[in-house]
């Protein structure tokens, strides 16, 4: 691996200059009181301080709306057109080693089988910059399913934040080439320890111990009681970054249309309604344990790997702060 | 808080309830639900200022039929919603037991009628600054405005957090989920989400409490309280009804004067 | 080039307007061709979701037009009709939407001439202002954008 290093005051100039390049570039900006990854325009409108996003990078390669197809009747024919390729790079710039993580499980979903065409196209145009964090919160619990908050996981190029500036770790062949390309803002150096620089994220629950008692929590008899405070909104789902469901709609007119593909999430009743009217999930705590369940059994179960990351995004979102992490807690507890 | 801990205790000891709905101290110190079934649990319960869900939300859940009689720590809100729900026929008088606390005592309230009383003594004036920054939307050009919502409504993911969290968006199935016709486009485009922020203001005109959840609750940070607070600020000077403060039902959009102002009409 | 030709979705009540336009037919007056009229039971019944679904449809202007107060069929419809524009134009009036391409009218069975007036009158105000693309271009806002925030 390669290590390079950043000096503080040059990071400007090389966000402005991949921007002067043509390349989107999507980083964490401020709101209102809540940081959201976002087109950026200069240096200037990115919120450098910030624990975690509201919002996760997912939506970089899995937008909340995209384009499958449009089409277009001409007299008889129905002429189908694919959505347009990205024509530039997108660089996702100061994503969090949890985010990095996601990516892992996000590409098994997307492309190990079959490869996702609309997925697959974003994806190889990305390229992903992380930030080791300096500072966790209490909803952060990364360190719990096994990712620590410098992890290189889903990264093409990993930064951490030094007294002398941004020290940069080389991961893939594709940062290598961004690299490369910006070379004169870089400077050589050597390997260094990131534990100094990296937050200390404290163990929420042990996942191995999780593992033994969540393949039969199914019929726990305590679902009803603790998923009482949720109610329905999906917020949880939709900031997740490996939440992966998606609706599928045609927008059509007489002459043409478009079928998107759109965010989805088990926590509203109509996810699971049929078209009878009859709702296999009828309750909204038998919804909050598919939920807890898909992160922490189900997708082990199917691609060997949990799909909770720990960003701690659904407990800071929900209005009525479900955690999470009490929920795992007390499904220890039994 | 002793005595409204005592007092609860008190009511599940007799088994007048089975379930109270309450807070608890989130972790940053605000209020968050709390659902408390035994009164050991009851040391957890808080009340204050930060305690800002609306828990008449919870009464529609179907989990919450299980319980014979349920207790609710209502705050200022949460009357409101619940005399408006009654106006609606939503809730019967008795249903449930009420408690707020003000000035530091534990209020029970004996009657539905009795909550109308003390909601209409502490009616609070509107948020100064929420009404500045009504009067700063308004005060731009059409053309601003227009940009502004087009901006501020596109980042909405249509989520439907807002009608989760509104204690009156009770509906069993939505206008947004009807798709014969499909009314309201499903995507998240900009039209499909300023149509749907067009329909849950309509609905909630001249029935919405007011009490800000649905802006509380968004994760977009989208001002869409301004859009409810307007509709009902112009019906109350319209037509003079003030939503969630009255027993009877007076929905004003269900009724009408001969001599409402027709000055756009030709 | 070619002069922009408005299309124009009228909602009109049965017993009133409906009958009105029938009137001007009759009599043989004559009016602009660019309105699409649909016809409703009472004005009670339109509601505001049909103007949002025309305008959805590409409509550039709609007028909206049932008997005037004290006349109507049902007794009150147009009033609770009239009661809900009122809450929907302050609504419309905040959002910013462009307003002068809705128009409201009450024209009786009696009123052929006023009915090809209203329609003439409508015609001409929405020719000068153009097609509605700004509504239009709603439907793209979204579309494939990464990133949650609008990048508008």
């Amino acid at each position: 691996m390669e290590y390079k290093l950043i000096k503080l005051e040059k990071i400007q100039d090389f966000i402005n200059a991949l921007i002067a390049s043509g390349k989107q570039v999507l980083a964490p900006k401020q709101k209102k009181e809540k940081v959201f990854f976002s087109l950026v325009g200069s240096f200037d409108e990115i919120a450098m301080d910030y624990i975690q996003t509201a919002f996760s990078a997912k939506s970089a390669v899995f937008p909340k709306c995209e384009e499958l197809y449009t089409f277009e009747k001409n007299g008889k024919d129905t002429i189908l057109h694919n959505p347009p390729a990205p024509e530039n790079d997108t660089i996702v710039f100061g994503m969090r080693p949890c985010d990095g993580a996601a990516f892992d499980y996000l590409t098994t979903f997307f492309l190990k089988e079959n490869p996702d065409y609309h997925f697959k196209m974003r994806y190889d145009k990305t390229i992903f910059v992380g930030l080791t964090c300096s500072s966790g919160d209490e909803f952060c619990f990364c360190t719990s399913v096994g990712i620590s908050p410098s992890d290189t996981r889903g990264s093409d190029l990993m930064l951490t934040k030094t007294e002398n500036g941004y020290y940069m770790e080389i991961i893939t062949e594709k940062g290598k080439k961004l690299v490369e390309q910006f070379s004169n803002f870089f400077e050589q150096t050597e390997q260094i320890d990131k534990t100094k620089y990296t937050a200390n994220i404290q163990k929420r629950f042990d996942s191995s111990a999780l593992k033994e008692k969540i393949s039969g929590a199914f019929n726990w008899e305590r679902w009803e009681e603790t998923s009482l405070p949720c109610f329905g909104c999906g917020t949880c789902a939709f900031s997740c970054p490996t939440c992966t469901c998606f609706d599928i709609q045609d927008e059509a007119n007489l002459v043409g249309g478009a079928r998107y593909r759109i965010w989805d999430t088990c926590a509203l009743g109509i996810f699971t309604k049929h078209a009878s009217g009859h709702n296999p999930r009828e309750k909204q705590s038998e919804r909050w344990r598919n939920r807890i369940l898909h992160k922490f059994l189900y997708t082990d179960e199917q691609f060997g790997t949990l799909s909770c990351v720990g960003c701690g995004r659904c407990i800071r979102n929900c209005p009525a702060e479900l955690s999470i992490i009490e929920q795992v807690n007390a499904i220890m507890e039994g | 808080m002793s005595e409204l801990i005592n007092k609860v205790s008190q009511f599940f000891s007799s088994g007048i309830i089975d379930l109270f709905i309450g807070y608890k101290k989130g972790r940053l110190g605000e209020g968050k639900p709390a659902f408390f079934t035994k009164p050991e649990q009851l040391n957890e319960l808080i009340f204050d200022e930060n305690c800002i869900v609306n828990l008449a939300v919870y009464l529609r859940k179907p989990e919450l039929k299980k319980y014979s009689k349920i207790g609710v720590l209502a705050n200022f809100g949460t009357l409101r919603a619940l005399l408006q729900l009654a106006a609606e026929n939503q809730i019967a008088d008795g249903q449930y037991l009420i408690l707020t606390v003000a000035d530091g005592k534990v209020l029970e309230f004996a009657n539905l009628k009795a909550i109308e009383e003390y909601v209409a003594n502490n009616l609070p004036k509107p948020n100064p600054e929420r009404i500045a920054f009504l009067k700063e939307i308004e005060s731009k050009s059409r053309e601003e405005r227009w940009e502004f919502w087009t901006r501020e409504l596109a980042s909405c993911i249509r989520c439907y957090a807002c009608r989760a969290a509104c204690p009156l968006c009770y509906c069993e199935q939505c206008l947004v989920e009807c798709n014969q016709p499909q009314w309201v486009g499903v995507p998240p485009t900009g039209m499909g989400n300023l149509e749907w922020h067009i329909v849950r203001a309509m609905h909630l005109a001249g029935r919405c409490i007011g009490c800000g959840e649905c802006e509380a609750a968004c994760p977009m940070e989208i001002p869409i309280g301004f859009l409810t607070q307007k509709l009902n600020m112009a019906i109350i000077s319209n037509f003079g009804q003030v939503p969630g403060t009255k027993l009877e039902p007076d929905y004003a959009l269900s009724t009408f004067k001969v001599d409402d102002k027709e000055n756009f009409i030709r | 080039m070619q002069e922009f030709e408005p299309k124009i979705v009228a909602f009109v009540c049965n017993w009133c307007t409906y009958a009105g336009a029938d009137l001007a037919g009759t009599s043989r007056i004559k009016y602009a061709t660019n309105v699409r009229i649909v016809r409703f039971p009472c004005t009670g019944r339109i509601d505001y979701m049909l103007i949002l679904k025309a305008f959805q449809n590409g409509a550039d202007g709609v007028i909206v037009s049932g008997c005037h107060p004290n006349d109507c069929h049902y007794t009150s419809g147009n009033f609770h009709a009239r009661r809900r524009w009122i809450v929907f134009n302050e609504l419309l009036e905040l959002l910013g939407f462009d307003k002068r391409r809705l128009f409201f009218s009450w024209v009786s069975a009696a009123e052929g001439a006023k009915w090809a007036n209203l329609v003439n009158e409508v015609v001409t105000e929405v020719r000068k202002l153009g097609p509605f693309t700004e509504y239009e271009k709603l439907s793209k806002i979204n579309v494939n954008s990464i990133g949650e925030l609008c990048n508008v």
